[in-house]
């Protein structure tokens, strides 16, 4: 049974934290206790931010923390007794891995040891979860990494990664949701847009959604990506 | 009953960007919070003309702009010291103005702190990114980094005749800004909690409204284990591998991988946000007593 805890984070904020190590289950547990959080919500709550272990609750005022870890207990035993297997979105995002998109592919295929063969086979070897988001609105970072993938960050961040790289870094994958700079190693790209700020919905990606990718020709890139552009891309076939 | 004011910007100042009290609610797809890095006097500024207070208005940052007036307009400004004329004349902060149509409004230096508030009456026609005008990017709020020949439009529905001048306490930057312990706090040696106290800090020139890099160093006898990554929010004070503090502000991303060792009071977050780049501040544990304040938010 993992332990968890209450942590004060500043005087309008808290932090729950759950016990290590971090992995499927654990995270799952966050954003079931955010999701059920959203759907009762705490008195003056402004916003949450779940991640990777722990979720983190920012209200509109200062806090008395006592009363608020009373009325957090029974809800986070609740949660914790009564786990969902599944959770979120299932998404299959297609991927192109040729080289001239996954830029840093070869030179991690000699650094890991790997074929490049089997370095992309590996990464589709399973589904991700989003266990948080950050850094970019709509970065979603993806894990957990099959061990034989799991390469520290770049020395030198790239100063513009391409909007669609796909990229790993430690335990995790990602997308770049926008162009900008960035330090993980970027082994393909997606022709299919995950962030949009013109959207109703701007995200894709949600946290605790799980999502498989799929490798794609370089022809196949660029037919979804003109789709895309002239909106003909069919999106249901993402839920499949 | 007014029509609607147009302002056209014939000079845009250093760092001119329309803010409102930011976009709270999505931080969970990150986010970033953003809005007025002081946003009492953001608020302020609002209420002196009579709009709501989470209305936009414009964070002027060291040097401010320059405005004709299509029409008239009722404005007032706060926050930062800042000089400022109609037509040529000194106007004075924290009241309301009814300038005429044809006025030219400019905003010179900001003597003291970093950042003044701008407000205009009326409904601002601003892009809006999930709820607010505030400025986060190129794609996503375009129009809201002034730049020179834009022109900002705002219809007025509800003037006001007159609204009463406040004085406020001065501003004391001097002050120390209140810290306390951070959810990895744990991690600091108790030399390094006694420099917290005894250093003072200069704000580094490259500090900007995501954070504020603080010198000189900590000095670090521990190596840290990498940290799982997780929340972080404006005010919240990381430590780096080198010793380094950064203070997160306004701008911050939703989560980062530094031990977050602590987190300045949220009362005194708005007068951090007066503190320039170049600048010094010191910090002390929270039973030093807080600053008398008029809050409004």
């Amino acid at each position: 049974m993992r332990s968890w805890q209450i942590k004060p984070f500043g005087d309008r904020a808290l932090l729950i934290r759950i016990s290590g190590p971090l992995n499927l289950e654990a995270n799952q547990f966050v954003h079931q206790l955010w999701a059920e959080i959203q759907q009762l919500p705490l008195e003056n709550l402004h916003y949450g931010i779940p991640s990777n272990l722990d979720l983190t609750l920012v209200f509109n005022r200062p806090i008395d923390l006592p009363p608020i870890r009373q009325q957090l207990e029974q809800r986070i035993q609740n949660v914790l007794d009564h786990p969902i297997s599944t959770f979120g979105k299932r998404l299959r995002i297609p991927v192109c891995y040729d080289p001239r998109l996954g830029l840093d592919l070869m030179e991690l295929s000699t650094r890991l040891q790997l074929s490049p063969d089997r370095l992309i086979k590996l990464h589709q070897s399973q589904a991700y979860q989003v266990f948080s988001m950050g850094f970019l609105p709509g970065f979603a970072y993806l894990g957990l990494l099959p061990d034989a993938l799991q390469v520290p960050r770049k020395a030198a961040p790239r100063s513009n990664v391409p909007k669609g790289s796909v990229a790993i870094a430690a335990q995790q994958t990602g997308i770049y949701p926008q162009a900008s700079p960035g330090g993980w190693h970027i082994i393909g790209q997606t022709p299919v847009p995950v962030f949009n700020p013109e959207w109703h919905d701007p995200f894709l990606f949600a946290p605790g959604d799980q999502v498989q990718f799929e490798a794609i020709e370089f022809s196949s890139f660029l037919e979804i990506a003109k789709q895309v552009e002239i909106s003909t891309f069919k999106w249901s076939s993402l839920y499949a | 009953m007014r029509k609607s004011t147009q302002l056209i910007v014939q000079k845009p100042g250093l760092l001119t960007l329309i803010q409102d009290l930011g976009r709270a609610g999505n931080q969970a797809f990150g986010v970033p919070v953003g809005g007025a890095m002081d946003r009492q006097s953001a608020a302020l500024a609002n209420t002196l003309v009579g709009n709501p207070l989470d209305a936009p208005v414009l964070e002027m940052t060291l040097l401010g702009p320059t405005f004709l007036l299509q029409e008239a307009a009722t404005i007032a400004f706060t926050g930062g010291t800042i000089e400022a004329f109609a037509d040529g004349v000194p106007i004075a902060p924290n009241q309301m103005h009814q300038l005429p149509a044809e006025s030219k409004l400019r905003f010179g230096r900001v003597l003291k702190g970093c950042r003044s508030y701008l407000a205009i009456q009326g409904d601002w026609q601003v892009q809006k990114w999930l709820g607010s005008g505030s400025w986060h990017s190129k794609t996503t709020t375009p129009d809201s980094w002034i730049r020179k020949g834009q022109i900002l439009s705002i219809s007025s529905s509800y003037p006001i005749e007159q609204s009463i001048p406040i004085s406020l306490p001065e501003m004391d930057l001097n002050y120390p800004f209140r810290f306390l312990e951070g959810p990895e706090y744990q991690l600091l040696t108790p030399q390094q909690v006694q420099q917290l106290w005894d250093t003072e800090f200069t704000v580094d020139p490259v500090s900007n409204r995501m954070g504020y890099r603080l010198s000189p160093n900590l000095t670090m006898d521990q190596v840290f284990t990498p940290m799982i990554s997780s929340a972080v929010l404006p005010g919240t004070v990381q430590l780096t591998p080198s010793g380094q503090l950064i203070v997160l502000m306004a701008d911050a991303q939703t989560t980062g991988g530094y031990p977050r060792i602590g987190v300045i009071h949220s009362e005194d977050l708005d007068r951090l946000g007066q503190v320039r780049p170049g600048g010094v501040l010191r910090i002390q544990p929270p039973k030093v007593l807080p600053l008398q304040r008029k809050d409004i938010l």
